[in-house]
């Protein structure tokens, strides 16, 4: 693999990390602020709304609640359990497997190999034809760099 | 005049119209029946007028009050404005299938008639294609969601429309997103109608580029008030929540987006053709799958429709396009394949190539999470919910790369990109980006979503006015007034390009304010006249309070007055307002919006002690979506002015046994 392919999939790698670092969560064993927990919880009286966002009055009540269990020290384990147990695993707001939620940043890489390969066969070309396999007559190294040079300012420069 | 019965009666003739055209269009090109083709082509021109007239008959019931209809009865009433009496169209399933229809129908009969003189090859499939796809949708009108039902007896008055309709955003959001997403019809019938005739070469997309262009502005623009709406009535302080109407306009924009770029690499390299035709068939299944989602009652969203029969036929419609579309792809892959090399992986094309993968990822996730909660419910029982937690957390690593390369992609050659040449362009955006990297967290920013974005939104400017600075240069006679001659020239040279240079400088403000989102501030409680709250630098005085009634609603409204750094700088009024003929209660924000940030507050409830009670939220940089938003759509009117390349002359092209006759 040339660097360019390398740089390509340490990209990738690194989004791929930060998906997954970004869905890990937090550490079940903190105590959260109230924001932590309003943002990451769907709100079960607003669909498709966190309880931070979710305007209602029951919402208002579940934020007070939640409050109040973080003044007693409890942890995000504690919390999601209680939530869970009260409203549902439809709180959580993504997916409870891991592997579901791993799904798209699997797709990324898999998507990016399979285009890697393309890529290099895109690279490589066709297999050489009869006419082709002859041999090409011969260029003076000067002249290809020049040619090079002319190609890369004409390319710089703006269109018409 | 019996507007039920004469409605309906234009919808039957529709359809027949529609199925003649689809039966004509096919056996025309089986039999290569030029007469059959026109017949074709006619009788969708003749559906297209007749659904139209549809449209306008509904409209025209609506507009008299005629509560015979049960459409207009259900959401109208006599109290509502003749504005939103127009929006009451979209309001119901009935008519906004209609104006679905109305629209896939104009967009295919203009489309084809104004190609069939330069491409009369392919104007019989896409005609036979288009017809197709209307005589599936008129069918639902006439036999599962007709808009002219009769209702008996006829009420006095009607139920009125949804309060949350009832805003000028609404007046222009769903025109807008469907034009945007029936659009995606015009290029998908030529594709189709290439790969059914073997007519591969790049003209097809040519002559249909205006088209998707046009399409893909609409939905941009759609989505955009989509979310200014939600953020002016919904009342949750936010603009876009992932909701899965929201995701399932967001996927073929995704596509259609990807297709727009990288369909640059086919005119210029001959490559990416089966990528380019595979985004354009996905593109438009999705559009269809979008409306089966919002129509299914599968989902729980405000965008969607209640529960109909309607579902379980779009989700065969949707098999069919996804199977025979790509079925076809596959059929005439070995025809589509590039002979063409790949210089280096360090090229634009290679660039582009990266970008397709992106966008696609993007819109798996989305895709992903959209339909995850209803596979779960379906296999298992189970209800859960995939939100905001999930595709902010997914789309953000992916979405900033994305962004990255819309700096990236203008600086690299086409073909072979020099490393020494890369390094002295990158050199000043880049170094602008880690300043603004570094002096905000000097600052004390520390959430790395929003120093990335604001980072990479001054690397982007900075390539981008670049590249219209190094292009007025070129053109400059001297002088500011050289300068601004040289833009103009530059621009007016090619506006495809730098139109789309501005689009870009309207996604940089647009992540501007996206980055605000991680500094938002809110408050909530209950407070008494007279008192105070503060949220952030603001102290809100609820001063008084009004009430009063109006035709359609009991209106209850706070007097907040503003205060910041000591200082007045304005009253808002939130109201929690209720709606007599829906029963439904509904609030209207108050909002206090400057580009450094806005103020918004809600108010929930009031007691009858006139104690009210808010949620208040300080929400910087929202300003500049909408900006953003602004500047994108002053760079596609751009695109869209672009001349279409010149065909050539037939006569003026001399065959070559001419060519020799003449003296030189």
């Amino acid at each position: 693999m040339n660097r360019y392919g390398f740089i390509g999939l340490l990209a990738l790698v690194g989004m791929s990390a930060a998906i997954f670092l970004a869905n890990r969560g937090p550490d079940p064993g903190d105590v959260p602020t109230l924001a932590q927990v309003a943002t990451r919880t769907m709100s079960p009286f607003c669909p498709g709304l966190t309880v931070e966002e979710c305007p209602s009055s029951p919402s208002a009540v579940l934020r007070d609640r939640i409050a109040q269990k973080i003044s007693q020290r409890q942890t995000n384990r504690q919390i999601d359990a209680w939530l869970v147990a009260n409203y549902g695993p439809v709180v959580l707001g993504k997916p409870a497997q891991a592997v579901s939620w791993l799904v798209p940043a699997l797709a990324l890489i898999v998507g990016a190999v399979i285009l890697g390969f393309r890529a290099r066969r895109w690279m490589v070309g066709d297999p050489p034809t009869e006419a082709a396999a002859a041999p090409a007559p011969a260029v003076a190294v000067s002249d290809l760099r020049r040619v090079e040079q002319e190609l890369t300012a004409f390319e710089r420069g703006p269109e018409r | 005049m019996d507007i039920a019965a004469t409605g309906r009666i234009v919808l039957l003739a529709a359809l027949g119209f529609s199925s003649w055209g689809a039966v004509a269009g096919t056996l025309g090109r089986m039999r290569r029946d030029r007469r059959l083709a026109e017949s074709a082509h006619r009788a969708l021109l003749a559906a297209a007028g007749s659904t139209v007239l549809g449209l306008l008959i509904l409209i025209l019931a609506l507009y008299i009050k005629d509560f015979s209809l049960s459409y207009v009865a259900g959401y109208t009433s006599r109290s509502t404005s003749r504005l939103f009496t127009l929006t009451a169209v979209w309001a119901g399933m009935e008519g906004s299938l209609l104006l679905w229809t109305s629209m896939t129908a104009i967009y295919s009969g203009t489309a084809i008639w104004m190609a069939k003189r330069h491409r009369p090859d392919l104007a019989p499939v896409a005609t036979a294609v288009a017809s197709a796809i209307i005589t599936f949708f008129l069918a639902l009108l006439a036999f599962s969601a007709n808009p002219f039902a009769s209702k008996s007896p006829v009420p006095f008055d009607g139920a009125g429309l949804n309060p949350l309709l009832q805003s000028p955003f609404m007046s222009i959001h769903p025109i807008m997103l469907y034009a945007g997403l029936t659009g995606f019809i015009v290029p998908f019938c030529f594709a189709i109608s290439a790969l059914v005739s073997g007519k591969l070469d790049p003209r097809w997309f040519t002559s249909t580029r205006r088209w998707t262009v046009f399409a893909w502005s609409m939905l941009t623009g759609g989505i955009i008030l989509g979310g200014a709406w939600a953020y002016s009535e919904l009342g949750w302080g936010g603009y876009w929540a992932w909701d899965p109407v929201e995701n399932a306009s967001l996927l073929p924009w995704l596509l259609g987006t990807a297709f727009l770029h990288s369909v640059m690499i086919q005119e210029r390299r001959g490559m990416l053709k089966v990528w380019n035709v595979g985004l354009i068939l996905g593109a438009y299944s999705l559009s269809i799958f979008g409306t089966f989602l919002t129509r299914s009652g599968l989902l729980s969203s405000v965008h969607t429709f209640s529960e109909s029969p309607v579902g379980k036929y779009l989700l065969p419609l949707l098999a069919a396009i996804l199977i025979g579309s790509f079925g076809l792809l596959g059929s005439r892959y070995d025809r589509l394949r590039s002979r063409r090399h790949l210089d280096s992986l360090l090229s634009r094309e290679a660039a582009f190539l990266f970008n397709n993968l992106l966008f696609i990822a993007i819109a798996f996730t989305v895709l992903w999470g959209t339909i995850y909660p209803i596979v779960v419910e379906a296999t298992s029982g189970t209800r859960i919910s995939v939100g905001p937690p999930f595709f902010n957390a997914v789309i953000l690593p992916v979405g900033l790369a994305l962004f990255a390369l819309t700096g990236i992609g203008p600086l690299i050659a086409w073909r072979r990109a020099s490393w020494k040449i890369l390094k002295r362009q990158f050199a000043i955006p880049a170094t602008c980006g880690a300043a603004i990297i570094l002096g905000l967290a000097a600052a004390g920013l520390r959430s790395a979503g929003s120093l990335t974005a604001i980072a990479l939104s001054g690397f982007v400017s900075v390539v981008t006015v670049g590249e219209f600075v190094r292009g007025a240069r070129a053109h400059s006679t001297g002088g500011i007034g050289g300068w601004l001659h040289g833009l103009r020239e530059v621009v007016g040279r090619n506006k495809r390009r730098y139109g789309g240079y501005i689009v870009h400088l309207g996604v940089v403000l647009i992540f501007i304010g996206l980055s605000g989102n991680a500094f938002k501030q809110s408050w909530s409680g209950t407070v008494a006249p007279g008192s105070s709250f503060r949220i952030g630098d603001y102290s809100v005085r609820y001063d008084s309070s009004r009430n009063f009634a109006t035709d359609e609603k009991m209106v209850n409204m706070a007097v907040l007055k503003i205060a910041k750094g000591g200082r007045d700088i304005g009253t808002l009024r939130p109201q929690r307002n209720f709606h007599f003929a829906q029963r439904q209660a509904q609030s209207e924000i108050g909002i206090r919006s400057t580009l450094e940030e806005d103020l918004y507050i809600v108010m929930t409830r009031m007691d009858s002690e006139r104690r009210a009670t808010f949620r208040a939220w300080v929400n910087p940089l929202v300003a500049w979506v909408w900006l953003g938003g602004c500047v994108m759509a002053v760079g596609m009117v751009i695109i869209m002015s672009a001349r279409p390349p010149r065909r050539p002359d037939p006569a003026s092209v001399a065959r070559p046994a001419e060519r020799a006759a003449v003296p030189v």
